[in-house]
């Protein structure tokens, strides 16, 4: 095999990948604007007529708008709310130095290990007995605190390596606590806290589980409720707008992706690891 | 600062964040527990009945729970057959000097970004027994007597949800390998290809080798990863066709939120957090025993 040919081999491979990961992607974009009979029947041609009608029946009839505005709210809230406490809370356990801060920090780690679907049936009878059902605020607090053992676990292990001597000179000039966190060693960390927050950011704007247990209130569905109870009242029966709904769920997520390859790649992996 | 130990300000720094962590996340911890020796419908206001290990017991003689059990090690099984050798040849891809690599990492990690539910949905509809995209290729590949009802039929609808979840996370994994791949150093390759290893002995005597780290991380993630498998199911199945693909995810779901079992659902939850603290540190142990080894 020459080299010439034994590359061609890696293009055609890699193009068949590439294929089987974007092909379902760009056939459910084409289906959003067909109708039943088109999605059945001409399943790999262009549909006849673009069908812009189904997009405008998924916001009337599914509100799609509503629910990823409602997602990108929990999630900026979530996102925000985590960070704030987690940098707060990594400061203490880096710049502070009593003996029980190491016991501390492997407490706030050990949520890590446990599945938050484990205490769905706690947490949903906590909230029952504060009548906590259906709330923004509520629904923030608890995404931000399911956020914060990974938030801590990333912004404590990049701040201990940050150079304590900075500091001891910003101490030295007169500077109090919070400026030295916020004027001072929150920058040094933007690289760790950026990646918590994107991690954080993605895990509550795709968010499943505590929408289906917390929330009822059709005006406050996420994507994924607003998702699944479209399908589940229309489902088969009108495939041309569920794709629709599809496809405007999924776009904010592909242009943060693009926006910010490389960290999210990074960021994503590492909350994996990390978990 | 350091070794003054001003108590007050401390607090003010780590306090709310203890608070809410303490009250939302351990004393829940601790509550499925307590709450998995009960018997209670859900409804607020009727009190909790003390049933012992009934819960328990019933639990461990629920078929549909071994079901789940062995669903997680189809999960486990299908990371090291499927996402492995797939992560790590897109990795291989992505690593190289091939052009366009940028569009091909980009291309493969898409699935990862996008919301679990949405992309549940859209494999609903594409495996569909009759019209879906896969049995329409497949018939036009000339494959018509392979079509069939992927998602519907008991005993192959766990393969199809493993499938479609690798393809969800195949990407992921990629970006781990990849990250493992190039931090081995251009010239051991120049040295061993001297040495005549090329190809494929290059990949068995220098980049496997030079992973195990990589390796180690990937083996503890596909335990414990496959412990929190939820929205798949749910997105795809709701655990069937007759809780053919349930996990204890969603048995936990289902008997406590649809059948108002709550104390079953709390042993289930037990199981769950017991099975990811044991697998957690006894995986950690045992890749670390290695390393010194």
């Amino acid at each position: 095999m020459t080299i010439g040919s034994k590359k061609i081999t890696v293009y055609v491979f890699s193009l068949i990948c590439a294929a089987v990961f974007i092909y379902p992607l760009l056939f459910s974009v084409l289906s959003s604007f067909k109708d039943n009979n088109e999605i059945y029947n001409t399943v790999f041609s262009l549909p006849q007529v673009w069908l812009w009608n189904n997009y405008s029946l998924a916001f009337s009839t599914a509100h799609i708008d509503r629910a990823v505005l409602n997602s990108f709210f929990y999630a900026a809230g979530g996102t925000v709310l985590t960070l704030l406490l987690g940098t707060m809370t990594s400061f203490m356990l880096t710049r502070f130095s009593f003996k029980w801060n190491n016991t501390l920090y492997i407490y706030f780690i050990m949520g890590l290990m446990i599945p938050v679907y484990s205490l769905v049936i706690p947490i949903s009878r906590m909230i029952g007995s504060i009548n906590g059902f259906n709330n923004y605020l509520i629904m923030i607090i608890l995404y931000a605190t399911f956020g914060l053992p990974l938030t801590i676990f990333l912004i404590t292990g990049f701040m201990k390596g940050i150079n304590k001597e900075i500091d001891e000179s910003a101490v030295m000039d007169g500077c109090g606590p919070f400026t030295l966190l916020f004027r001072i060693l929150a920058p040094l960390t933007m690289p760790a806290i950026s990646t918590a927050g994107i991690l954080a950011f993605f895990d509550i704007y795709n968010d499943l589980i505590w929408n289906v247990i917390i929330i009822s209130d059709r005006n406050m569905f996420n994507i994924s409720m607003a998702l699944m109870s479209f399908v589940g009242e229309r489902g088969s029966s009108q495939m041309g707008p569920t794709f629709a709904g599809i496809i405007l769920t999924i776009i904010p997520t592909i242009v943060i992706y693009l926006l910010f390859q490389e960290k999210v790649e990074s960021g994503l992996s590492a909350g994996a690891v990390k978990e | 600062m350091v070794g003054r130990k001003p108590y007050f300000t401390a607090a003010i720094f780590v306090l709310p964040a203890l608070l809410l962590y303490t009250l939302a996340f351990i004393v829940p911890i601790f509550q499925t527990g307590y709450m998995s020796f009960f018997s209670w419908n859900g409804i607020k206001n009727v009190a909790l009945e003390f049933v012992g290990f009934q819960n328990y017991s019933e639990m461990f003689q629920k078929p549909e729970f071994y079901h789940a059990l062995k669903n997680i090690g189809v999960f486990i099984l299908a990371s090291f057959l499927l996402i492995l050798p797939a992560a790590f040849l897109l990795a291989h891809i992505v690593t190289s000097k091939l052009k366009g690599r940028r569009f091909f990492k980009i291309a493969f990690f898409m699935p990862s970004v996008l919301p679990l539910t949405a992309v549940g949905l859209m494999w609903q509809f594409l495996l569909k027994g009759d019209g879906g995209l896969v049995n329409m290729i497949l018939s036009a590949l000339g494959g018509s007597s392979l079509t069939r009802d992927w998602l519907g039929e008991p005993s192959i609808a766990i393969y199809t949800v493993v499938v479609v979840n690798a393809w969800i996370y195949c990407g992921l994994n990629m970006i781990i390998f990849a990250s493992g791949m190039v931090a081995i150093p251009e010239q051991l390759y120049e040295a061993a290809a001297m040495d005549g290893a090329v190809g494929l002995k290059k990949l068995i005597y220098i980049t496997v080798p030079l992973m195990k780290e990589t390796l180690k991380i990937f083996s503890i993630l596909a335990v414990t990863q496959s412990l929190r498998v939820f929205g798949q199911i749910f997105v795809m199945t709701g655990g069937g066709p007759n809780g053919a693909t349930d996990v204890p995810t969603t048995l936990l779901y289902y008997e406590s939120f649809k059948y108002n079992n709550f104390g079953m659902g709390n042993a289930i939850g037990t199981f769950i957090i017991v099975a990811a603290l044991l697998s957690t540190v006894i995986l950690n142990k045992l890749m670390n025993t290695k390393t010194i080894k």
